[in-house]
């Protein structure tokens, strides 16, 4: 870990924090238990709600920076023509609690949804084009994630370099040090908020980053999905030893519900879609789709580039994993927090998938 | 393009023609001056055009067009979007997305060379853009052919356009159909049917092709087979798309996104796809 400055926050100080934060910021986002006891990201009124323990929430951070169901623009049909009205206006926000895992998966969103990436006169066909909604959400949300002493059962962050504690790629990192948190700043965004409520925060010393280090090396030891490392499988994959047969039997397994995807902090198709709100007004909107489905390659003509459900499993899997396809985007699709491993009814997971790529000869 | 790369710019329809009996040409201008000034396509390039409350399509551009911000773009009506677009009438609005993806002058360049058009059905009005292009620059290139193919002589599109190309000394275009009627005395038999009746320069010909996933297929079959070199043997490819800006994630193929890698690609950029590309 590279020397930066560190500081900390007393627990006790925490909802006089979020009671500040209410005030200061249009929304505050935290883990929140729900009534069937499922973890849920979910905008707080107070410190109250945020959930006391959790692994990680049903959905990840992609439920702030990515809704579900987003608008793109609203039109209005009248008289003079028809008039566009766009929103790229979003919520100043903070986002409490997220674990490092998906802040990894922001990070890769952050790529891929186009910071520094060009339109206009410069642009060239193939280039990333910026997703206007996602830079102005991404511009104004400061992530405070909490570092993972203890792995969930089925997590397996650790065999793709995105936590259980991160050392880079975050505003402000959280370690749970007993009756306080170690605070480690990882962006200017996250200098500037300590800076804005430095009162609640204390000096941090030398014995806590050497706590923090041998609590990182301890939750290493506590990951219990038998997942190794990823290379192995990802050189069969593209070594060619992967055949339609391996496929056939994922497939086999598949129910084709699309959860995986859904709860996938990475997957970011999605579908657009217009509706009428009156005979004059209405919207365009995009919502999550996924690759999972027939319909999401079906042509107007029947024809269907994937029609068998191995063709599209196939694809998720080789989205994420194989180098042919990281190499615009060299991030592997995957950061391990092995929700797609509780959503599967069929056990066909990411983690179950590499296993079983592994052993391919 | 729209610096929001989700919003159209509103544009108006100009004129329609009626092509065959589920397929129209819309000429479209863009409204508004200053964003009509940015709108300057290439040829090969597509839109995506929005009816409003409908949703938006992806068409490709017929036309290398003579001024910016006008287009023409020919479209069947199969679905939501294309239906609502053949209820629209000469003045309506609609929204055009783009130019998006890129261009037949993007790939191998052909000057110099013969050039061969292979079109089927709704494949010619990407080609026509080319087409065009050729045309306008006809002394930097040397022989010139179209082959066009159709389900039935009622469903060619640019009949008008065709008879006149028929008529060109600098132009040979030859037509085929699978189904005849009692009126046609040309060609029957799929496209690939005609290749026997043409000689070829293979080194030196570049194939521009557009049509249904079936044809490409084959016709990239015949031309391999008569020894054309893959990186002279250019299509566009289609694929379902939503957003045209590659975000949703429809239109990839392997690791392409048909959008913006696209839709123009060469043989050697297609056979190495982690996909089938038809
Ligand atoms: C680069 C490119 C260039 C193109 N150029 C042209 C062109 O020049 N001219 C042209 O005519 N076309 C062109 N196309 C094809 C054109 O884009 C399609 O015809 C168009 O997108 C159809 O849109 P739609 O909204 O009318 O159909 P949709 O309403 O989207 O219907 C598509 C098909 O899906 C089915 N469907 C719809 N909803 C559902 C559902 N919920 N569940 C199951 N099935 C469903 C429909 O029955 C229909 O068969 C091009 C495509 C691409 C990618
Ligand atoms: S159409 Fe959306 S990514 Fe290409």
């Amino acid at each position: 870990m590279p020397e930066k400055t560190v500081y900390s926050l007393a627990k006790a100080q925490v909802p006089e924090l979020i009671a500040k934060l209410l005030k200061s910021r249009n929304e505050v986002w935290a883990p929140v238990k729900g009534e069937g006891g499922d973890t849920f990201l979910a905008q707080i009124d107070s410190a109250k709600q945020i959930a006391p323990e959790y692994v990680n929430g049903f959905l990840g951070a992609k439920r702030y920076v990515f809704p579900q169901l987003e608008e793109l623009f609203r039109f209005k049909k009248g008289k003079n023509g028809t008039t566009l009205q766009t929103e790229t206006d979003q919520p100043r926000a903070v986002i409490w609690g997220i674990r490092p895992c998906d802040m990894s998966a922001v990070n890769y969103f952050d790529s891929f949804f186009g910071q520094g990436a060009k339109s206009g006169p410069g642009w060239k066909s193939g280039d990333p084009l910026p997703d206007p909604l996602y830079e102005k959400r991404r511009e104004r949300v400061v992530f405070i994630t909490l570092a993972c002493n203890q792995a969930g059962p089925k997590c397996f962050c650790v065999c793709t370099d995105s936590g259980p504690f991160l050392s880079k790629g975050f505003d402000i990192q959280l370690t749970d040090l007993g009756t306080y948190y170690l605070v480690e700043v990882g962006s200017t965004k996250g200098e500037e908020f300590v800076k804005e409520f430095k009162t609640l925060f204390g000096t941090g010393n030398e014995n806590d980053v050497k706590l923090r280090r041998k609590l990182e090396t301890e939750a290493e030891k506590t990951f219990q999905q038998p997942v190794s490392f990823f290379a192995k499988a990802m050189r069969k994959l593209d070594g060619g030893k992967v055949d339609q047969k391996f496929w056939e039997k994922v497939a086999g397994y598949c129910i084709g519900c699309g959860g995986c995807i859904y709860v996938c902090p990475m997957c970011s198709c999605f579908d657009v879609d217009d509706k009428m709100e009156s005979d004059t007004d209405g919207l365009r909107y995009r919502s999550w789709d996924t690759c999972d489905f027939a319909g999401f390659t079906r042509e107007v003509s029947g024809h269907n580039p994937r029609a068998s459900r191995a063709d599209r499993r196939k694809r998720w899997f080789y989205h994420k994993l194989s180098m042919d396809y990281l190499e615009k985007n060299p991030v592997i699709g995957c950061v391990g927090c092995g929700r797609c491993v509780v959503t599967c009814p069929g056990e066909v997971d990411m983690a179950t998938v590499v296993r079983w790529m592994r052993k391919v000869e | 393009m729209n610096p929001n790369i989700y919003v159209p710019y509103i544009a108006e329809i100009t004129d329609i023609k009626q092509e065959t009996g589920d397929t129209r040409t819309y000429d479209v201008r863009i409204k508004n001056k200053e964003e009509a000034r940015l709108f300057r396509s290439r040829p090969g390039q597509f839109v995506e055009a929005s009816v409003f409350g409908a949703g938006e399509a992806p068409f490709g551009l017929t036309t290398s067009p003579k001024e910016p911000g006008v287009m023409t773009f020919t479209v069947r009506a199969c679905g939501k979007v294309t239906n609502a677009l053949a209820e629209m009438k000469k003045g309506d609005e609609i929204g055009i997305k783009g130019p998006l993806g890129n261009s037949f002058l993007d790939k191998i360049d052909s000057k110099g060379k013969d050039i061969l058009v292979i079109g089927g059905g709704i494949g010619l009005p990407p080609l026509r853009s080319m087409i065009d292009h050729i045309f306008n620059n006809r002394a930097d290139y040397r022989e010139f052919t179209i082959l066009y193919g159709a389900r039935t002589p009622a469903d060619r599109v640019y009949k008008y356009q065709l008879s006149d190309w028929e008529n060109k000394t600098d132009l040979k275009l030859i037509q085929t159909v699978d189904v005849a009627d009692k009126d046609w005395t040309g060609n029957v038999g799929v496209v690939t049917t005609l290749f026997p009746k043409l000689k070829l320069d293979i080194p030196n010909t570049v194939v521009y092709t557009c049509g249904p996933p079936i044809m490409i297929k084959f016709v990239i079959i015949e031309l391999l087979k008569l020894g054309l070199p893959e990186k002279q043997i250019v299509s566009t490819l289609e694929r379902y798309m939503k957003c045209g800006v590659g975000k949703c994630g429809h239109c990839c193929i392997g690791n392409k996104y048909v959008c913006t890698d696209g839709p123009v690609f060469d043989y050697t950029e297609i056979k190495g796809l982690a996909e089938e590309a038809f």
